[in-house]
């Protein structure tokens, strides 16, 4: 069998049949992965040899008890291993448990502590922990990038995103105090591993999941796969667990209230994507953006250079709810949307016939399917702006009092962003008045162009940033669902050349 | 019975026991294919075997045993299945079931060591997750029970089941490559 990890939905269906629960239909997707694709079948072959092994082969059994026993050197126990396999089950099994009293002890000295397993652009408060060294149990500020620890006790690996404080409990349990982290564990249950936050309990039963401590609200558990148990916390008590499996979130309150949630999966960083980002993280790379940004912000044309690192720039009014998270690099900040509501009030005062529109965002789901990056007010007015990924999953730009030719419906991308969801995408929209025409590039490349019959200057008054609420209970939750980081907006229409150059510095992979 | 009947029924017998220990794990792999349940895939190696020991008289000894025991085995999985009502899925499909079959004998790695591994990793498995293969493989217990044993749910058992086998065939394969880079 090859090393790569199966295929989840393979693996599943594999497993289904080893017992006996694969359904017709399951059963039909397996037959035709098998008969497809010569890696299936040798991956269920193996597994079913497994099986076998296990099934069949009791002296094999007989033998790791066998070493379990030598292990603890304070067996007198003798375990008759029968020769014939067919009948050997009974008296082994009941030499087992007799071994594994006296093996767990063994077992329990044995397992390696936690260790720090790899970092991508980590800077601690204070001493910096190297890498490959063993954590004991002292408080840790992760003030920028990521870092893997390592459980082998639950053969887990947990990331943990800057702003963070964290600290390791024992082999099995981590304290977060803020910040975020995603765990895959390979070998959880009721053993495995446990996550304590302010708010809650979080104990693992062989899953990944995640959570996430937004201060001042609760904290939050997600689960990809598997289940996990959840409790509320207080002080050092515990309410009653709750039981989370794949697809649910839940938010535990410092009151002890329990809200559902909707997964947010693209919001955190999972162990594959830090690969990809520590290599877009190169000092040389951070050259070529820091030097991309200073050339941009010499531009005349430029109406709005918004890095969110700080809130003072002078078109930013309140902000409603929005958190301030990392950004793409480590140590730069980006506004994520979590809430209902959640945005910051922006105005340029200004009006153009030449706009462009760009911004680095990471999309989850939302329960209108409208993520909202850019809204100005008093919509109805001719010019007024609105900027989104729409319920159709593609990038709209609604300029009120644009017309298309026989066409209802507001200008948008080609391209869908489904496929996109869990990493960091640029998005650009281009309005020119004069050409009465509306273009999209997505991460750099162009997408598509459409051309209005009618096309007022756009206005550029009192808007919101990550949302476009209104006080009509008509409409649902259209915050930006996800991070928004560097926004850009220019009064002129930057060419494709431009956009592919400034994408390129400032891809975080 | 004279001398020499019984001489010839205990040469008989050493001959099939020579043959069947030599094709054991091939058959006893092919029954857990198409019957994986524990119960069904026990039953049916069972019936198989001593199907193989009445009907040996029948068995041509100038062609291969493993084919004939295979043949056996197919049979009883087809009869336990319509006394169970479950039919065993890959025998509705047996052009794949063979080339399934053929494919892992064109690989390299002896089973003897994969066994070896096993025991390595079996051993090395915690006790908690040691008890489930116990119960479930060598106790031949129902799943409900275990759940309620283990104090988890009946998905909750599957999925560890699922996740323990996973791991032992990685645990596996670390030790193949080990071996093979030393």
């Amino acid at each position: 069998m090859s090393n790569s990890k199966p295929d989840p939905q393979l693996e599943s269906l594999v497993a289904d049949h080893l017992d006996g629960r694969l359904s017709e239909e399951g059963w039909e997707i397996l037959k035709s992965c098998l008969h497809e694709d010569r890696a299936a079948r040798d991956y269920f072959r193996t597994m079913t040899n497994l099986h076998a092994s296990l099934l069949g082969d009791s002296l094999n059994a007989g033998k790791a008890l066998a070493k379990r026993d030598a292990a603890t050197r304070e067996s007198e126990t003798t375990i008759a291993l029968p020769t014939d396999r067919w009948a050997a089950w009974i008296g082994l099994a009941a030499a087992a448990c007799l071994v594994l009293g006296l093996g767990a002890w063994w077992w329990q000295v044995s397992t390696s502590t936690v260790t720090l397993a790899r970092v991508a652009g980590a800077v601690f408060s204070g001493q910096a922990p190297e890498v490959g060294s063993k954590l004991n149990d002292q408080s840790m500020q992760l003030e920028s990038g990521l870092v893997e620890l390592d459980f082998p006790r639950c053969d887990a690996s947990v990331l943990i995103e800057a702003p963070a404080v964290f600290r390791v409990i024992d082999r099995q349990t981590l304290w977060l105090e803020s910040g975020r982290l995603t765990a895959d564990v390979q070998n959880g249950d009721e053993l495995g591993l446990r996550v304590l936050t302010p708010d809650s309990d979080v104990l693992d039963l062989g899953t990944r999941f995640a959570v996430d401590v937004v201060v001042g609200r609760g904290s939050e558990v997600h689960v990809f796969e598997g289940e996990v148990t959840a409790a509320t916390r207080s002080g050092d008590s515990s309410g009653p667990a709750r039981s989370l499996v794949e697809g649910e979130a839940l938010r535990l309150g410092k009151s002890g209230a329990i809200t559902e949630r909707e997964l947010r999966r693209a919001t955190f960083i999972h162990t594959d994507e830090m690969r990809r980002l520590k290599n877009g993280w190169s000092p040389e790379r951070r050259k070529n953006r820091e030097s991309a940004q200073s050339q941009m912000k010499m531009d005349d044309a430029l109406l709005a250079f918004v890095d969110f690192s700080s809130m003072d720039h002078p078109a930013i009014g309140e902000n409603r709810g929005a958190r301030r998270v990392q950004g793409r690099f480590p140590g730069t900040t980006a506004l994520e949307f979590l809430d209902k509501g959640d945005h910051v009030r922006f105005d340029l005062e200004a009006t153009t016939d030449q706009l462009t529109l760009m911004a680095w965002v990471r999309l989850d789901h939302n329960a209108t399917g409208i993520n909202s990056i850019y809204h100005t007010d008093n919509w109805k007015t001719p010019g007024q702006v609105h900027w989104m990924v729409a319920e159709n999953k593609q990038m709209r730009l609604a300029i009120y009092g644009q017309e298309l030719p026989a066409v209802r419906g507001w200008p948008e991308s080609q391209r869908t962003f489904i496929e996109d969801l869990g990493r960091w995408v640029h998005l650009a929209s281009l309005y020119d008045v004069g050409a009465k025409s509306v273009r999209f590039l997505i991460d750099g490349q162009f997408d598509s162009e459409v051309v209005l019959d009618e096309a007022p200057p756009a206005l550029l008054g009192p808007a919101q940033i990550g949302n476009w609420s209104t006080n009509d209970p008509r409409y649902g939750d259209r915050r930006l669902s996800g991070r928004l980081d560097e926004l850009v907006i220019l009064t002129r229409i930057l060419s494709a050349k431009e956009i592919a150059a400034w994408v390129e510095a400032g891809s975080p992979y | 019975m004279n001398e020499t009947t019984a001489d010839s029924r205990s040469e008989n017998r050493a001959d099939f026991l020579a043959r069947f220990l030599e094709i054991e794990t091939s058959l006893y792999r092919y029954v857990c294919a198409v019957a994986p349940v524990p119960q069904d895939a026990r039953d049916i190696g069972q019936e198989t075997a001593l199907a193989l020991w009445e009907h040996d008289d029948r068995y041509d000894h100038s062609r291969p045993f493993l084919p004939w025991a295979l043949r056996v085995a197919r049979n009883k999985a087809r009869q336990h299945a319509e006394k169970a009502g479950r039919f065993p899925r890959l025998l509705d499909d047996e052009a794949l079931l063979d080339l399934i079959i053929s494919e892992g004998e064109e690989q390299p790695g002896g089973s003897d060591d994969r066994m070896a591994h096993l025991q390595e990793c079996l051993g090395k498995l915690r006790p908690d997750h040691f008890c489930l293969i116990q119960g479930y493989y060598w106790q031949c217990k129902k799943i409900e029970p275990l759940a309620v044993e283990l104090e988890t749910t009946v998905e909750g058992i599957y999925k560890r089941l699922q996740r323990i086998r996973g791991q032992l065939e990685k645990c596996i394969r670390m030790h193949e490559q080990k071996e093979g880079n030393s």
